[in-house]
């Protein structure tokens, strides 16, 4: 695989030309991408085809074109590989007459992993209090906790996740990222899909964006930001003389739009890095106290509104 | 003082007419007969209950088609007659209440959306009563159709008006007896269904019961157990029928133990009122 | 080994946990309950005419089928529509030791309700007739009977959600009807495959069986081999299907 910010140089799992139809929908279509050592977030708009994405790269579904390898297998002809792989998928996969300790105690039979680790998955989920009841009492949360358990118990190379944070309290969602977060620095690779943007672009080193089953982009968060060169950058800069301000960005070549809103100023530019030389020069040529200057949308949120906008 | 306005951005409250409980009880009703008929459903669900509605009526069509082709009504042309026409439709209407009862029951309270209901004017009672009469309403017309198709062809081959003056009474007592068949077996369907979470083991649970009914307690009755004749559950419906149309089509399981169909009929109220009850404890219980 | 017993364990107590297994218990009772009562005052071989009439009857012809087909059909059907086969799948064993284990489980769970009936009535007739011989092989017939439609009730089970219906209309339509027709079909019955080693082993069973289900050629090995023929294709072409198909909750 050539390099591009979609492929990792020490890639545990890759996945190459990958499409997936059903009858006449196209869920994925010509992917490749590959996934290392570290957090990788997985987003994208519901029905963008992220689940496909997983559950091909997991082995339960069978691409209809191109291939998938875990650790250099295909994990549909060898299942071998799943002792060094886990997925906690989306939907409620859970034997509700178990409780949580007798449905992770299954998972690492079904592993062939020590049952010593079963305690030590419990308490890494906090399920500790619960652990002797049964699931069909639990509410979402606790269940996402039981099911990243049962993966974790069995000390997978490759977990992946598919929303793992739905339906936990905040308490237990920044519990889990630090869970992720250590594997993670343990050069486990972790693959995480999920809506909640704000915590993936806390937790994840890189992300990958799908949108309507092809890769939309890939990469860090601002260096996304910076590729999509064709979407100005807004800015907020707060300063004293907000209209003489305005008056001299406006004769600026890199400024299309000023806003002006109290001490503050919106600016729209096509060339962030520049503008950030001019402003400060500009303040004090109108002899203005510049207080503020960010750009508003170099947020996973931001970047991923313009490239679902922009299908 | 921070203001706050909010922008109307398409969202539109109903404005129409607010129809109430009864309009709510009828958009279950609706709601019922599609699920009983996989109407705006995927075309598998259709399939069956339309090829169940085409067997029943085929032989009916058939005869039909026999007497006009003769230009006469031949009763014995027509192999069987309305009594002998149940034998063949009851066994389907069984099948068809054993699965139409899980569609009806289950999905809402395994989906959670008993609470939807909950937050609307109805009441428990209501729901059942609504879940039962869309169930009845295609039992009790997929049993008297054929009926109805026979009588039909054979008033318009024997002289429409003199046919029909002297045979009317066929028509509500093939209807009485269709609503007999539907209040022994849907009851107990129902309560079946009330208690699992998969259709299909409703199904078969409520289908093993009253086949091992049928042939346990025949056994008994044979060997001199004559109360146990009460237990033959799909028996009794039949039983009924011949009383109504006052026929003999069949030596059924009761009739063999002694008892008058009367007996039958109440057997069949009892049970019927039995299961209501529990249903509905049930359904207050999971709603 | 582990993996293996760990499914078999949990699946147990799917299949035999819960209200199904008390109303199944029930269905059970019903050819003892038939027997006791209806050979009452009978002499010894009366008895063993009215066992092979209508409890026997009852136990291969509704019990056993209503069992194997609410288990059976349950078995990877329910692990599909519940989303949990996904959690089976993604383990590092061989699909057909997975299906294998499923199958074990619901065939022990099936076998252990029916056995348990035949086995009742089986004593019932030996405390009526004094013979107690048609105890083991009642249960093995069950035993054999049970294996064939379990294997069968559980491919049609994850091969679709109306394996129910189909299941249902082959039990009471093909086999409780049609088989009865014509001695060839008798071949493509399933329960007379348990049945054949019960008339084999209890050779007084023979004349009285063959008057109420037609012909019956018996052979204890031979049914065992059957049912071993088929289960195995059942298990093999069930775990084809979940190496080949996609794995897609319902």
């Amino acid at each position: 695989m050539t390099s591009s910010p979609a492929t990792v140089r020490d890639a545990t799992v890759e996945v190459t030309a990958v499409s997936k139809w059903f009858g006449q929908k196209v869920a994925v279509s010509d992917l490749s991408c590959s996934f290392g050592p570290g957090i990788t977030g997985l987003l994208g708009p519901n029905g963008a085809g992220k689940t496909t994405l997983l559950r091909m790269v997991c082995g339960l579904l069978r691409p209809s074109d191109g291939s998938v390898t875990i650790l250099g297998v295909d994990p549909r002809r060898q299942p071998s590989v799943y002792a060094k792989a886990a997925l906690v998928p989306e939907e409620d996969a859970v034997y509700p007459a178990l409780t949580a300790r007798q449905f992770v105690r299954y998972a690492t039979d079904l592993s062939g992993a020590p049952r010593s680790r079963v305690d030590e998955a419990i308490t890494a989920v906090d399920l500790q209090a619960a652990a002797d009841r049964p699931i069909a009492g639990f509410s979402k949360g606790m269940r996402q906790r039981a099911k990243v358990a049962a993966a974790l118990v069995t000390g997978p190379d490759v977990l992946i996740l598919d929303e793992p944070l739905n339906g936990t309290d905040p308490v237990q969602r920044a519990h889990l990222i630090d869970i992720f977060r250590r594997l993670a620095d343990e050069g486990k690779t972790v693959i995480v899909s999920s809506h909640v943007l704000a915590e993936v672009e806390r937790m994840a080193d890189r992300v990958l964006a799908v949108v309507d089953g092809r890769l939309a982009a890939a990469g860090d968060v601002g260096a996304i930001r910076h590729a999509m060169a064709d979407i100005p950058y807004r800015v907020r800069i707060e300063v004293g003389d907000t209209r003489r301000m305005a008056a001299l960005l406006l004769e600026t070549d890199v400024v299309s739009s000023v806003a002006v809103s109290g001490s503050t100023l919106h600016v729209e530019t096509s060339d962030l890095a520049d503008l950030g030389r001019l402003v400060p020069r500009m303040a004090k040529q109108v002899d203005a106290r510049l207080t503020a200057f960010e750009p508003e949308d170099e947020s996973l949120e931001s970047v991923f509104r313009y490239l679902v906008h922009r299908r | 003082m921070a203001e706050g306005v909010v922008f109307d951005l398409g969202y539109r409250p109903h404005e129409g007419p607010r129809l109430g409980r009864s309009g709510a009880r009828w958009a279950l009703y609706r709601d019922g007969l599609r699920r009983v008929l996989g109407l705006r459903r995927r075309m598998r669900r259709k399939v069956f209950p339309l090829v169940l509605m085409a067997v029943a009526v085929m032989p009916a069509l058939f005869f039909v088609g026999i007497s006009v082709v003769l230009r006469e009504f031949d009763a014995a042309a027509t192999f069987f007659g309305h009594a002998q026409y149940f034998e063949l439709t009851g066994i389907m209407a069984l099948v068809f209440v054993a699965l139409a009862a899980g569609e009806l029951l289950i999905p809402d309270r395994v989906n959670g959306t008993l609470a939807v209901y909950a937050s609307r004017p109805l009441t428990t009672i209501d729901y059942l009563l609504m879940r039962t009469a869309s169930l009845a309403t295609v039992v009790i017309g997929f049993l008297w159709l054929p009926h109805l198709v026979l009588f039909l062809g054979r008033a318009w081959v024997s002289g429409f008006g003199s046919y029909v003056a002297d045979n009317w009474p066929t028509l509500w007592k093939t209807l009485l007896a269709s609503g007999v068949y539907f209040l022994a077996y849907a009851p107990l369907a129902l309560l079946i269904a009330a208690t699992s979470k998969r259709g299909a083991l409703a199904a078969v649970l409520f289908l093993g019961v009253m086949l091992i009914s049928g042939g346990a307690t025949a056994a008994l009755v044979d060997s001199g157990f004559k109360s146990f004749g009460l237990l033959a559950l799909n028996q009794h419906p039949g039983y009924v029928k011949d009383w109504i149309l006052g026929s003999h089509a069949h030596d059924w399981i009761p009739q063999q133990a002694g008892f008058e169909p009367i007996v039958s009929l109440v057997v069949i109220l009892t049970l019927g009122a039995l299961c209501g009850l529990l249903v509905i404890a049930r359904q207050k219980k999971a709603a | 080994m582990r993996g293996f017993a760990a499914i078999v364990k949990v699946s147990l107590r799917q299949a035999l946990g819960g209200k199904r297994v008390i109303v199944l218990g029930l269905l059970g009772l019903v050819p003892t309950l038939v027997m006791w009562l209806s050979s009452r005052n009978l002499t010894a071989g009366a008895a063993a005419r009215r066992f092979y009439d209508a409890p026997f009857g009852i136990l291969f012809l509704m019990v056993l089928p209503v069992c194997a087909l609410v288990i059976g059909s349950g078995t990877m059907g329910d692990e599909r529509r519940d989303g949990t086969l996904s959690f089976l799948l993604l383990r590092p064993m061989r699909r057909w030791v997975i299906v294998t284990a499923k199958f074990v489980a619901a065939w022990v769970a099936s076998t252990t309700i029916v056995a348990a009936s035949g086995l009742l009535a089986a004593i019932t007739l030996g405390a009526r007739s004094g013979d107690y011989a048609a105890t083991g092989p009642i249960v093995l017939a069950v035993a054999i009977s049970s294996a064939v439609y379990v294997a069968v009730f559980m491919l049609l089970g994850y091969l679709t959600s109306r394996a129910v219906l189909i299941g249902l209309v082959y039990v009471f339509i093909w086999e409780s009807s049609i088989t009865f027709a014509a001695a060839g079909l008798a071949n493509v019955s399933l329960f007379r495959i348990g049945v054949t080693a019960y008339a084999a082993l209890v050779p007084a069973s023979r004349q009285p069986l063959n008057e109420v289900l037609g012909s019956l050629a018996p052979g204890a090995w031979g049914a065992m081999a059957k049912a071993v023929v088929i289960t195995t294709l059942a298990v093999l072409a069930l775990a084809s299907l979940l190496r080949r198909r996609d794995a897609l909750s319902e």
